[in-house]
């Protein structure tokens, strides 16, 4: 179990440098959309997101590709949370 | 004059228990007052089981379909409590705009690695919503622990490691959860059944509230 710990508190630790060193290589290289989605989410831009968004603000869903790596990776090993996924994201469609 | 308290749900995960946290608080806050439950989530969820549950006589908790802060704003005027379910996203306009307006933001997070990475954008996510209302206090919960599980056990402390205050109380997965959802009902309505998943749900409240 402290051997899970330590490897969970490892697996984060890329992240929290990368929260440290904002700017420099966020995300995988040679790939600009994730430093475009990351830049739309700062303050300053959120407004014009925001404003660009209201019209189809009813449609959240598209924000779900976010997470999309998220789901095979899941059904792969995440047992105990596959019943808590399929359901949470399938709730009343609509 | 205002001024009730208003608590969000939100992460950028879907199906880590907003919802379900959303509808047992509002349950448990009525106990201590008025209660407005704001559902923000155009899955309305929450507003398709409000239609189901008995909301009169059993849960004195009114949802209401919510999309812009003046709807938090008189829901915060008129009750002394007010909960908003959040869409499964920290970075879209309806979430931001209740963000920016409420007093607390609880983060459900379930007890797995891909969760756990997602919480470091959830705090990022925060930490920016704070600059714009630095009274924000964001609260990460534990749900769906299991007690067996060492993932669950590990998570606790590894969360901590964000730079977001991780909740004492864990909530369990109970099926009691979901069979309360099923009934219309939140799990301080289903009798000595439900009083494991009362007490989380309260533990939870009186962490926040007194903080
Ligand atoms: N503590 C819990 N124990 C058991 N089931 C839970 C618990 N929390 C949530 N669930 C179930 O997990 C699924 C996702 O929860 P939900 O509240 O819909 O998440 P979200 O609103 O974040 O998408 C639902 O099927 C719900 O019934
Ligand atoms: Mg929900």
């Amino acid at each position: 179990m402290s051997k899970i710990k330590d490897k969970l508190k490892a697996s984060i630790n890329p992240l929290i440098a990368k929260a440290d060193a904002p700017k420099a290589e966020a995300n995988v290289p040679g790939q600009s959309k994730p430093e475009a989605q990351k830049s739309s989410a700062t303050a300053g831009n959120m407004q014009a997101a925001a404003a660009k968004a209201a019209p189809t603000a009813v449609e959240p869903r598209v924000h779900e590709k976010k997470t999309a790596p998220a789901k095979p990776a899941k059904a792969a090993t995440g047992l105990e949370n596959k019943g808590a996924y399929s359901q949470g994201c399938s709730v009343w469609p609509d | 004059m205002s001024k009730g308290i208003r608590i969000a749900l939100a992460n950028l995960k879907g199906g880590c228990g907003k919802s379900t946290l959303a509808l047992n608080l509002a349950a448990g806050l009525a106990r201590r007052g008025s209660v407005r439950l704001l559902d923000a989530d155009p899955q309305g969820a929450l507003r398709h089981w409000s239609s189901w549950a008995d909301v009169n006589e059993q849960m004195p908790v009114t949802v209401q379909a919510a999309d812009n802060p003046g709807q938090l704003a008189s829901a915060s005027n008129e009750c002394d409590f007010v909960i908003v379910d959040c869409p499964p996203s920290l970075d879209i306009d309806i979430t931001l705009k209740f963000l920016r307006n409420v007093d607390h933001v609880v983060v459900p997070v379930l007890p797995s690695p891909l969760d756990l990475w997602a919480s470091n954008m959830a705090a990022e996510a925060i930490e920016k919503v704070r600059k714009e209302n630095p009274g924000l206090r964001p609260w990460v919960v534990l749900n769906q622990l299991e007690e067996r599980s060492a993932f669950s056990r590990a998570m606790q402390d590894v969360l901590g490691q964000f730079n977001l205050p991780v909740l004492q109380t864990r909530v369990r997965r109970r099926a009691i959860y979901r069979l309360a959802m099923l009934e219309g009902k939140s799990v301080y309505q289903l009798g000595g059944r439900g009083l494991p998943a009362v007490a989380e749900i309260e533990a939870i409240l009186n962490e926040v509230l007194q903080a």
